[in-house]
């Protein structure tokens, strides 16, 4: 039943991010140019996707970060209200991958090889760092150290993933894309040490 | 020479029963009102409502019966009377007596003044 | 009947002794109140017994089952502590139907019924969020949390800080009640002593890090005396007892004492002798440096 509530929450601030994020990008794709909605949806620019999808990501993980005292202070082990966070981190991810997936078959011709490959620079980033952090869960054998290390070298597996992308850009929304993984890259160190710090608060004795 | 201005919540609701009794609010083979009763009527815990009734069972002015609640005694009204006048005569007369011994007053004084007030009802 | 027993308890932070070696034992079926001094470590104490926050020693059990990360002890422990919504913490962002719905999820006994019951009594702005409604009404949010959490071991800490003196008396009748229907065990810390003094069936004092005493209230504060009157007859009268306040005016000296079991003033001396509430015994006996 927990579970449900936290997947509930996810769920929610999910959709709402999500609705904001395509309106946004929409919004910025048709102030730009003549396109008509569906040309627009089809040319989605993918930095404007990619940073809207790091902003849920944070985003989520804040608003849900929030719920950790409260949960803790209801009576919830601490074991089960990091599982929750963990949870969401991954439905996240999951979700943005979707997200990208998406726009790549609808993005039609346009940069395809560039997306495609920033597409698994994320996907990778997003999928790796939830993985990593589910073998939170497995508190009885990780202690506070071993998570933070393991939370190192997902991050390190992930930007050698998103450089790799880097490298093997060459058509125009090269530059583009690039500042979008660099704020990328931002965004996750930010993330990151966020993470830390509840990990520090709250894997505590287990 | 104890003069408690603030008496135990439990004396009290002993004593507010006592009072009841003799004023004729509880009569004899009445049920008394329960501790949660009190509990809530004063705002106080029931285990305190509970000792003040449990103290006017042991001294036979209220008895238990298992399941239905406390009820007064037979003759619990002559039992409470005759007790506040060995109280009346152990606290009350000794305070005047050492009142009157602090002010100088002898014990003709006090029956005279006593009379005298007999006199002018 | 539950224990709830904490041994050796310690607690410090980076540069506080919190607690120090804290032995308690809270059984069912009562109500404590929980009185100190700001920063004597009530609310640390509370926070350790109900598994909010890691002992830094000791040990508490429930039904001598450890309590720390121990969802089956956790489920029977609600410690409902103020609100602090200062920091922009994420609580304070909270609707009050979110968080009342988070302790309907995470305590498996919530009475539903009384939920809506409170909610309807105190007029609790369910879509606000807690840091845009008063103190007093984040008072209320709490006591409902409290109340409705079912849980056989629920611990206050300072629950009527912000309520006018109606809102407490209604505090205290709903105590009352829920206790009486339910014999649920209270722990209420709070600084508005003589007013709670009559619902507490025992009283824990805390000092400075550890338990000045624990004892029935009524046993406590019937135990002490206030002698007056001149000096000479006053120490006669309170000869070889335990002192714990006196003042001197002239020849006008007030002493409190505390009679152990079986104990008397010295007879036949000129003085007045008062009763104490609790409130005059916790200062008292906390009262100077």
């Amino acid at each position: 039943m927990r579970l449900r509530y936290w997947m509930l929450l996810v769920l929610r601030v999910l959709l709402t991010a999500l609705i904001g994020t395509v309106a946004i990008s929409l919004y910025m794709t048709l102030i730009n140019s003549d396109m008509g909605i569906l040309d627009a949806v089809k040319s989605l620019p993918l930095n404007a996707l990619s940073m809207c999808g790091m902003s849920i990501y944070l985003w989520n993980s804040t608003a849900i970060r929030a719920q950790l005292p409260v949960a803790v202070g209801f009576g919830s082990t601490r074991k089960e209200a990091l599982a929750g966070l963990q949870l969401e981190r991954l439905i996240s991810a999951l979700l943005l991958t979707g997200i990208l997936a998406l726009t790549t078959l609808v993005g039609g011709s346009t940069a395809e090889a560039v997306r495609g490959h920033l597409l698994a620079a994320f996907a990778a980033l997003f999928a790796l760092g939830a993985v990593g952090d589910l073998f939170g869960l497995a508190y009885d054998r990780f202690n506070t150290r071993g998570i933070i290390l393991f939370m190192v070298i997902a991050s390190l597996l992930v930007m050698f993933f998103a450089i790799q992308a880097i490298g093997s850009l060459n058509t125009l929304p090269q530059r583009i894309d690039l500042y979008a993984v660099l704020a990328a890259a931002v965004l996750w160190g930010v993330d990151f040490c966020i993470q830390v710090g509840v990990f520090r608060r709250y894997a505590v004795h287990f | 020479m104890e003069l408690d201005e603030q008496k135990t919540i439990y004396t009290q609701i002993k004593e507010l029963i006592e009072t009841d009794i003799l004023r004729g609010v509880l009569l004899e083979e009445e049920r008394v009102p329960s501790t949660n009763d009190l509990a809530r009527r004063y705002t106080i815990n029931p285990a305190t409502a509970a000792k003040g009734l449990g103290l006017l069972v042991d001294e036979g002015i209220l008895y238990k019966k298992r399941g239905i609640g406390m009820f007064v005694a037979r003759g619990a009204a002559e039992t409470i009377r005759k007790k506040r006048q060995k109280e009346f005569l152990e606290v009350r007369i000794r305070e005047l007596k050492q009142e009157a011994a602090r002010l100088g007053i002898s014990r003709q004084e006090i029956i005279a003044m006593l009379q005298e007030d007999e006199e002018h009802e | 009947m539950s224990k709830l027993v904490c041994k050796g308890l310690t607690k410090h932070y980076k540069d506080v002794e919190a607690l120090e070696r804290v032995d308690l034992e809270l059984e069912s079926g009562k109500i404590y109140g929980l009185i100190g001094r700001n920063g004597a470590g009530k609310t640390t104490l509370l926070s350790l017994l109900s598994g909010q926050a890691p002992a830094t020693a000791g040990e508490i059990t429930l039904d001598g089952a450890k309590v720390w990360e121990s969802q089956p002890q956790l489920d029977r422990i609600c410690f409902s502590r103020e609100l602090n919504v200062s920091a922009g913490s994420g609580v304070g962002a909270m609707k009050i139907k979110d968080y009342l719905k988070a302790g309907r999820i995470y305590f498996p006994k919530w009475d539903r019924e009384m939920e809506a019951r409170l909610v309807g009594l105190f007029q609790i702005p369910l879509k606000k969020a807690i840091a845009k409604v008063n103190k007093g009404m984040q008072s209320m949010v709490t006591i409902t949390a409290a109340l409705c959490s079912g849980c056989e071991f629920t611990f206050l800490d300072e629950p009527v800080a912000g309520l006018d003196v109606v809102a407490r008396e209604q505090f205290y009748k709903l105590l009352l009640d829920e206790f009486a229907s339910s014999g649920r065990t209270f722990l209420i810390s709070t600084h508005i002593i003589e007013e709670a003094a009559s619902v507490f069936e025992e009283v824990i004092i805390v000092d400075r890090g550890s338990i000045l005493l624990k004892e029935p209230t009524d046993e406590l504060v019937s135990s002490f005396r206030q002698v007056s009157g001149l000096d000479a007859e006053v120490d006669a009268a309170t000869a070889g007892l335990e002192i714990h306040h006196s003042q001197q005016l002239g020849r006008s000296k007030e002493v409190t004492v505390r009679l152990a079991p079986g104990q008397q003033l010295e007879a036949g001396h000129d003085v007045d002798v008062k009763s104490l509430n609790l409130q005059k015994v916790f200062v008292a006996l906390c009262g100077e440096e």
